[in-house]
């Protein structure tokens, strides 16, 4: 695979009270373009990205929104995957280049979740589960998770305290990031400390609820290299479900959608694990960060959260995973968050990273998961030749 | 929020525990299932005991609304003795009680009400076996 990513904009995430949900969406998709160099009219289709609009917005049909903004009348659609809305809506948009039906392609993403009360916005994200078996004894997403990290602990004997260093990294790497939502180092005893949300897991192996959005802009290797933007490209794209229900699995501490996804991400770009040097993964919870380095193949099962402690997986030591301050940290606008850590890769990739740059950039792998491990998508960015 | 008829079409899975077996490779499933995993299409109802042993457990503090007014409550997911896994919540019972493996039995309970005015939701919950009443 080899699809061009020529612009790449994202907007601070955090609670944007004087922002509407058309104004974040305004804000990533005219930046993008500013930042590939186009004008409205080079974009030839858009895929925008969303979950809870419908519930919290009264606003669906966010296709016709992305493209009225850019005044243009280019097919436009909205994909939702819950959480990993945003990679699907990137994989929308390799398939619109690849079938040749397009030569350039804008994939945004958007999420406005401040505007009502929390209790309204976990409502809207228990819609992710399978909500007649989960939502209807009270199942919210934070207790699934719970659920999982339990199990965990008690098969791998993961400590509470190895746990909480994965928040507690994502803070460090999201206070060397101006764009994210928290910009504040936390300790492990503020972990701990943080209230309860579902036994085990605190406030604070939780991510937020964030207003924002991203758009990248893609395109084939031959008009990249025509506007001389071809430094960063796509090399694999792939996706994979589950059981939408977590009581429908064989295992609950691993999950079978990201093995596998990740599996054909990397035959695909033809690499190993190995050779990927910076990791945006999708931490929502600190446990789905352990498992997804596990389930991605770069520690063993039941190993990640004592490597995550020993500081392996900060910036620039052995893989420096969610430089961006991940989920936890950077923020996570649900239909934005999948094409966000694109764009941080893009912009690791293009060495614009500043204080949280990952030295040697190379290879980057993005991870993405809607709902409990039921659809997940993975991508592949390089900037080598 | 939970809607009444819904909640209505799935009475026999929530009030009685009812759930499907193949009729092919006898493989039971709960609540209900469109294709076995032996590839068959065929499957009757088939109620459940209500035993099994919990597979993991948490209590939960943030709840939506249909439960604000219950939290903190406790929910399991059990692996009955049947072979289905099922996520319930656990009653009468205090999260220090609970641990993985622990026997537990079903029990009919209410889960919530539609506001003060509303349906009243009712469904199976577990308890631990060691309780009597």
């Amino acid at each position: 695979m080899n699809i061009a990513v020529i612009g790449a904009s994202c907007t601070p995430y955090g609670e944007w009270w004087d922002k509407s949900l058309r104004d974040l969406l305004a804000q990533a998709q005219l930046t993008a373009l500013d930042d590939a160099g186009l004008m409205p009219k080079d974009i030839q289709e858009i895929f925008v990205a969303n979950m809870c609009a419908g519930q919290l917005s009264t606003q669906v049909n966010l296709g016709a929104m992305a493209a009225d903004i850019l005044g243009i009348h280019v097919p436009s659609t909205r994909i939702e995957g819950a959480c990993a809305s945003g990679a699907l809506a990137v994989r929308a948009g390799i398939a619109a280049i690849e079938s040749g039906r397009a030569e350039v392609v804008m994939v945004s993403g958007v999420e406005k979740m401040t505007d009502v009360d929390h209790t309204r916005v976990t409502e809207s994200l228990m819609s992710a589960t399978d909500y007649e078996t989960e939502g209807f004894v009270g199942a919210t997403f934070p207790a699934l998770f719970a659920l999982v990290t339990r199990a965990y602990m008690h098969t791998y004997n993961l400590t509470r305290e190895q746990l909480a260093w994965v928040s507690v990294k994502n803070h460090k790497h999201g206070a060397l990031n101006p764009s994210a939502h928290f910009r504040k180092e936390i300790s492990v005893q503020d972990v701990l400390k943080s209230s309860m949300v579902a036994d085990p897991l605190t406030l604070l192996d939780c991510s937020p609820m964030s207003d924002g959005a991203a758009s990248i802009i893609l395109s084939t290797p031959d008009f990249a290299k025509k506007i001389n933007k071809h430094d960063v490209k796509i090399i694999a794209s792939t996706q994979a479900c589950d059981t939408l229900a977590l009581s429908h699995r064989e295992k609950i501490t691993q999950f079978y959608a990201t093995q596998y996804a990740g599996q054909q991400a990397y035959k695909q770009a033809g690499i190993t694990p190995r050779d990927v040097n910076l990791v945006e993964v999708h931490d929502a919870f600190s446990m789905a960060e352990i498992i997804a380095l596990e389930d991605l193949g770069f520690f063993d099962r039941g190993t990640a959260g004592h490597e995550i402690a020993q500081g392996k997986t900060n910036l620039n030591n052995t893989l420096t995973v969610n430089a961006s301050g991940g989920l936890k940290a950077k923020g996570h606008p649900i239909g934005a968050s999948g094409i966000g850590q694109i764009v941080e890769l893009v912009q690791q990739l293009r060495t614009q990273c500043g204080a949280r740059q990952v030295h040697n950039a190379k290879i980057g792998l993005a991870h993405s998961m809607g709902g409990l491990g039921a659809t997940v998508a993975v991508h592949i960015l390089t900037n080598k030749e | 929020m939970i809607n009444p008829i819904q909640h209505w079409r799935l009475t026999k899975n929530r009030y009685q525990l009812e759930g499907t077996q193949c009729m092919s490779c006898s493989k039971i499933y709960y609540p209900n299932m469109f294709l076995c995993t032996c590839g068959s299409r065929d499957f009757s109802p088939k109620k459940l005991i209500g035993k099994g042993k919990i597979v993991s457990f948490t209590e939960v503090f943030t709840s939506s609304r249909a439960f604000e007014n219950m939290v903190p409550y406790c929910l399991a997911l059990i692996e009955l003795e049947q072979g289905p896994i099922i996520l319930t919540q656990m009653a009468d019972v205090h999260i220090q009680e609970l641990f993985i493996g622990q026997p537990v039995r079903a029990v009919f309970r209410r889960y919530c009400t539609d506001g003060p005015d509303g349906l009243i939701y009712y469904g199976i919950k577990f308890v631990p076996d060691f309780i009597n009443y």
